[in-house]
């Protein structure tokens, strides 16, 4: 399973102020009031889990991948008053939970899984679900939206007395 | 430092197959997390909402 491979080191970029996570969490709120449960598959550093688990969901994050699980972990510890709500695991789709939830999600993830596993994971997200519950699935698909950029920077951060740019670049990789 | 990591964008075709052979099958469909219409080949995601019976 090979969810945030590699990225873990990039977690300053996920929650900064271009973090998904919010923005996920807001899309959610219909579906999963307070008290309702959510299981999140691929949590990475957690933005989506910790907006719920502030609204009061009860959340299991699945996070695979030992880095990104520490980045999670490490924020969540910052964060006393969500540890009632949110409930890390460092496990992947497929883990034997026993309980079902209100609502199954994956977000930013199935773009960096190969077709079995993405097979696996959205399975799965159906299994998990109970009945009269939603699966919310976020597909990154190409599009003329996506075009490849070029080498430029995406991020600055202040270090003491360094500042920090973080920069990217983009190319074709290929098949697999 | 230099990293890199890949990933894969799914094609519009390789998105519904993936939700098809799953068994999956959407009652709502977004192009992000504003609601917005998905646009095949315009739009960044594909955002599903399938209700379980």
């Amino acid at each position: 399973m090979s969810y945030s491979q590699g990225i873990a080191r990039f977690a300053d970029l996920f929650v900064s102020g271009a973090a998904q996570g919010p923005d996920a969490a807001t899309f959610l709120a219909p579906l999963c009031p307070p008290g309702s449960s959510v299981l999140d598959i691929g949590a990475g550093a957690g933005g989506t889990t910790f907006a719920l688990a502030s609204r009061g969901v009860h959340v299991v994050a699945l996070e695979p991948d030992p880095e990104m699980y520490t980045v999670l972990l490490s924020r969540l510890a910052l964060r006393p008053e969500l540890h009632e709500f949110a409930a890390p695991l460092p496990q992947p789709a497929g883990f034997a939970i026993p309980q079902t939830f209100d609502v199954v999600c994956s977000f930013a993830v199935i773009h960096l899984l190969q077709p079995a596993e993405r097979l696996r994971l959205v399975r799965y997200a159906l299994e998990r679900a109970r009945g009269g519950a939603k699966v919310v699935l976020e597909l990154p698909v190409a599009s003329r939206a996506r075009l490849i950029k070029p080498w430029q920077v995406v991020a600055t951060r202040r270090l003491g007395t360094a500042d920090i740019e973080f920069h990217s670049a983009m190319q074709p990789a290929g098949e697999g | 430092m230099q990293r890199a990591f890949r990933w894969y964008p799914l094609t519009h075709a390789e998105a519904t197959d993936l939700l098809a052979e799953a068994g999956v099958v959407p009652n709502e469909e977004y192009g992000g997390y504003d609601r917005s219409a998905y646009v095949p080949d315009e739009s960044r995601v594909r955002l599903i909402v399938a209700h379980v019976p």
